[in-house]
């Protein structure tokens, strides 16, 4: 695949080399420091994932929470809910056994993550529902009976 | 050409990829979250790959008080060589992530050569 090109082009210019070597040390020492997290190759320095990309949606009766887990198994996921504070936590494995096959190219990483999510004061952390599909997930937390938007029709005289 | 304009008007995002290989095949695992079997197209057109995957996790008229998902459906291309049997691709969808592998052409293969 011509991906594999373009990677390696940029080390066969002899004046470059020294420095990216220098880069690709600084970061090998950078995710040793956070307990062997692998980082995207082709990611800057300072872009690398603490958490998960979430939504906060807000509906009339609950709101929903979506963050993208691709490649993440169901069994390596583990949500809590303490008071407005929802909090991700994962593992993210790699799918297929690396040790036969070279890596050609890697964008993607894998490693554990926590995200937690600080919520609208007006949730009911006891009425809450997940699911987890296609590689991402869904939290809906209702909204406390008070704080729900209700419309009263209003009868005429 | 059509297919060109197509794409302008949308918006598309390039799944992130991480790409093995051994002698006899090669295995591409591209991320793209909210992608259903439904929404998925590959197509092999000459010594092009290409993937098109459209999220059917939008939600309708929403409210947003936090936004940083990317919301793009995605597309993306890999050039093929001849060492690539066309016949021999197999795709797999799972929790987000669609697995492609390519089986490496027998000709291709490297042999191992005995001194008689």
């Amino acid at each position: 695949m011509d991906h594999a090109n373009q990677v390696t082009r940029r080390r066969e210019s002899p004046a470059a080399l020294d420095l990216w070597d220098a880069f690709d040390d600084l970061r090998r020492d950078f995710e040793r420091s956070l307990g062997g997290l692998e980082l995207p190759s082709v990611s800057g320095l300072l872009d690398w994932p603490t958490g998960p990309a979430i939504d906060l949606v807000e509906g009339d009766d609950e709101f929903l929470v979506l963050a993208d887990l691709p490649g993440v198994r169901k069994e390596d996921l583990e949500l809590s809910i303490q008071g407005n504070l929802l909090t991700i936590r994962g593992d993210k494995k790699l799918a297929e056994p690396t040790t036969s096959r070279k890596v050609v190219r890697t964008e993607t990483w894998v490693g554990s993550f926590s995200r937690t999510i600080n919520l609208p004061d007006t949730v009911n952390p006891e009425k809450v529902e997940a699911l987890f599909r296609d590689g991402v997930l869904r939290v809906r937390i209702a909204k406390r009976e008070e704080s729900k938007r209700r419309t009263v029709q209003i009868s005429l005289k | 050409m059509d297919n060109t304009t197509a794409r302008n008007e949308r918006r598309l995002m390039v799944p992130p990829v991480r790409i093995m290989e051994d002698e006899s095949e090669v295995l591409a695992q591209l991320e793209m979250p909210g992608v259903t079997r439904e929404g998925l197209e590959i197509k092999v057109d000459g010594n092009t790959l290409t993937i098109d995957g459209k999220r059917a996790d939008e939600v309708p008229s929403a409210r947003y008080l936090v936004r940083e998902r990317r919301h793009e459906d995605y597309h993306k291309a890999f050039t093929i060589d001849e060492s690539v049997d066309r016949d021999g691709i197999s795709a797999d969808l799972a929790d987000g992530v669609l697995t492609l592998r390519l089986k490496v052409r027998e000709a291709a293969k490297p042999r191992k050569i005995t001194v008689g």
